[in-house]
């Protein structure tokens, strides 16, 4: 038996950095109920043998209403996306699930979460779940945000917010080069989070991004005590 | 998601310099189809790693549920190779952590997207009937 697919609207489309669009779906007949850091499969069609089946994080948490918000950026020569990036408010689209393991872990313990680019999107939907389930003496969660430059930090308005707001939530936007007028930090995202860490190993690391950012965290969790199944990640590529 | 990983890490697999056979066996119905595959065809489509039994299936409209666009990000395209699994490529550690989540998992279980042939012996492939909508929601 296939997975179920049901099929519903785009409502709205709103860019949130360069190349990067959420896409905002109408609340399908059958409530979709997830945990931010899941994802949707979507049977898009196009392609020599349609569908072509991609999945897209969800960006935000459940809503009272059941809209479902994407978020993704346009890869070259990628057919999803070059898709997505075509579509418009009104225009229908057909999905599975949600799906995905990629979730909050059941535990009180200090989170790391490292995100690169529109890896950002599952943290984006777990934060204010976080924060609604959170008293102010919750363990410190962490997230150092890197992309190539300032402008492809999608949501970094919001999250700073968040870091003034939440005691606990600490953030540290990170681009690859220094640019005039930026003032959040540069350099490797690796580098940072050896220098946070240091020698602990009670953190929970969380990592979403293209696996050439993905791996080497990683790695450097795993080199420095941590078991395998403690390091919780998803790439999408 | 895209649909071809161009990283090498991903583990390392050899593709078929010559033709072979997988033979797939559609437990849910059973039917049974044969497929010469042809080295020079390869990549067959966008989803799945080339070559691999997903890409095949696909290309020849044998249906495999790949519900994250066959990036070894879910397991719902696990397959059984009954025969001729000693042709085909390691499954990575990854692909392990993913197949622990497949219900009914056997020894010769793998991810359909991920599970390459060399085409040094012909394959037979089992797709399960079962639960394919489960998905366990555990932090993996």
């Amino acid at each position: 038996m296939p997975q179920p697919t049901q099929t519903t609207r785009i409502t709205a489309i709103r860019e949130v950095a360069p190349e990067v669009r959420e896409i905002t779906l109408a609340a399908p007949a059958e409530r979709v109920d997830f945990q931010p850091g899941q994802w949707l499969s979507l049977h898009l069609p196009v392609g020599e043998k349609p569908p072509l089946v991609r999945a897209y994080s969800l960006a935000a948490p459940p809503s009272p209403a059941g809209e479902l918000v994407l978020c993704l950026d346009r890869v070259p020569d990628g057919l999803g996306s070059e898709y997505l990036f075509s579509v418009r408010p009104g225009d229908e689209i057909t999905f599975a699930g949600p799906l995905g393991n990629f979730v909050l872990p059941d535990t009180p313990a200090e989170l790391l979460w490292l995100a690169r680019y529109t890896g950002i999107v599952p943290f984006r939907a777990m934060l204010p779940v976080l924060a609604a389930r959170s008293g102010s003496d919750r363990a410190p969660v962490t997230l150092v945000y890197s992309a190539p430059r300032p402008k492809d930090l999608a949501y970094l308005e919001e999250l700073r917010r968040a870091a003034e707001d939440l005691p606990w939530f600490r953030l540290h936007a990170l681009v690859d080069e220094a640019a005039p007028g930026w003032d959040g930090e540069a350099g490797s995202a690796l580098d940072r989070v050896s220098e946070l860490v240091g020698d602990r190993t009670d953190l929970v690391p969380m990592i979403c991004g293209k696996k050439e950012f993905v791996r080497p965290l990683r790695d450097h969790f795993y080199s420095h005590g941590y078991e395998r199944k403690a390091v919780k990640w998803e790439n999408y590529d | 998601m895209a649909g071809i990983n161009p990283y090498i890490t991903q583990g390392e697999a050899e593709l078929p310099k010559q033709k072979y056979r997988v033979t797939f066996k559609m437990m849910e119905t059973g039917e049974e189809r044969v497929i010469e595959v042809d080295p020079e065809q390869i990549p067959y489509g966008r989803t799945g790693r080339p070559g691999s039994i997903l890409d095949i299936a696909l290309g020849h409209d044998i249906e495999i549920e790949h519900t994250c666009g066959g990036v070894c990000a879910c397991s719902t395209c696990h397959s059984i190779i009954r025969l001729g699994l000693a042709s085909c490529n390691e499954a990575t550690d990854d692909e392990e952590d993913q197949l622990e989540e497949a219900p009914g998992l056997t020894i010769q279980s793998r991810l359909s997207c991920q599970c390459i042939p060399d085409g040094s012996m012909d394959v037979v492939v089992e797709i399960p009937s079962w639960n394919r909508n489960a998905v366990k929601e555990t932090p993996h």
